[in-house]
Formats: C-alpha cells, sequence, structure tokens
C-alpha cells in the first residue's frame, strides 16, 4: 500500500530509526512499510496517523 | 535476527530469546554428552537408559517452546511475520527433505540418515529462509 511516510518524516527531519523509535518497531520495520512491501496492522497506522497529526487516509493511499 | 539462536539483539524480545535459546542448547550438548557417556557404558536397555537418552529430545521440545514464546513477545509485527514466514519455510522444508530422504533409503542403496539431525537441519533451513525473506523487504 502505497503511503506519504518517507515525505512526512523528511518534513520533520526525521531518520527511520527515529520514527522507529517513536512508534517501538525496528528501523527495517519503517523501511518495509515505507517502501511499501509490508503493511502495517490497523494499530501500527493508526498510532502513525496520531504521531503525524493526519487522517489515516492522508496517510495511506487506499486506493493502491 | 538473521542467525537462529545467535541473534542480533535489537529489542527485549529477542535478548530474551537469546539468552533463553543459547541456555537451553547448552543443556541439549549436556545431555547428548549424559546420554551418550550412559550407553558407552552399555547401559542400553531398561527405564533408566531410555529416560536419558529422551532428555537431548526434551530440551529440543523446550527449543521450540522458547521460539513459540519468543513470537508472543515480540510486539514489532515486521520482526513477527518475517519470522512466520520463515519457520514456515523451514517446517516445510525439513519435512520435505526429511521425507524425500526416507523413501531414497527405502528404495535406493543412499545412506542411512540419522532421526536426530532433523531439529540442527530445521536450525539450518530458518536461518537460510530468515535471510532470504528479509532481504525482499529490504
Amino acid at each position: 500500500m502505497k503511503n506519504r511516510l518517507r515525505e512526512l518524516r523528511a518534513e520533520r527531519g526525521w531518520s527511520q530509526a527515529d520514527l522507529g523509535e517513536r512508534l517501538e518497531i525496528s528501523r527495517q520495520s519503517v523501511n518495509a512499510i515505507e517502501t511499501g512491501k509490508f503493511d502495517p496492522s490497523l494499530p501500527i497506522a493508526f498510532r502513525l496517523a496520531k504521531l503525524f497529526s493526519l487522517p489515516i487516509e492522508k496517510v495511506f493511499d487506499p486506493e493502491d | 535476527m538473521e542467525i537462529p539462536g545467535v541473534c542480533i539483539p535489537t529489542n527485549a524480545a529477542i535478548k530474551r530469546y537469546n539468552r533463553r535459546f543459547l541456555t537451553t542448547m547448552m543443556v541439549y550438548a549436556g545431555t547428548i554428552l549424559v546420554a551418550a557417556e550412559w550407553a558407552r557404558h552399555g547401559h542400553r536397555s531398561g527405564a533408566s537408559a531410555y529416560a536419558i537418552a529422551t532428555l537431548p529430545g526434551v530440551t529440543v521440545i523446550a527449543a521450540l517452546v522458547i521460539i513459540g514464546m519468543y513470537l508472543r513477545e515480540e510486539k514489532d509485527e515486521f520482526n513477527r511475520a518475517t519470522q512466520v514466514e520463515a519457520l514456515l519455510w523451514a517446517t516445510g522444508l525439513t519435512q520435505a527433505i526429511e521425507t524425500t530422504w526416507g523413501f531414497l533409503e527405502n528404495f535406493t542403496d543412499a545412506p542411512h540418515a540419522p532421526l536426530y539431525l532433523g531439529f540442527a537441519l530445521f536450525c539450518g533451513i530458518w536461518g537460510v529462509a530468515n535471510a532470504i525473506v528479509r532481504r525482499r523487504y529490504q
């Protein structure tokens, strides 16, 4: 599933490791989600949306 | 986590898994030595011989329980998903190899392979499968 994680992370100057630390997941997990190779569970997706203060559909593209 | 038993400690669940698994493998090696020594002294029948010969198998069961505990305790869903996929590959391929080898032993002059190598084979395949599965997500 496509997402805007890379862009949102860059806006805040966070590395993948920084984002992983905030979500309590590994950098590898962030990379896998960011590149669209691994779809996160609903709890992680909601935590991501909350972290960026955006609705979930503004972070993930459900059309893909 | 790339190698079963010796994993890169990136979180608390993996650290606990490493500690438990390595301890169990040391006990496993100890039970093999005890069973071998017991057999070498001619104790090959009776309840005590069977009980001692079963001990290495009991530690293998403990190792499998420890793998299950790791999967329950792992909070990182990506790690858990890749480990489960690698474990499925290891389980399936180990069974396929052992079954195929069994037929080879029955129908050809292929040498006998000891069944106790099954767990080592499973761990080896798990390690390789884990590296391959994780590479897909890079």
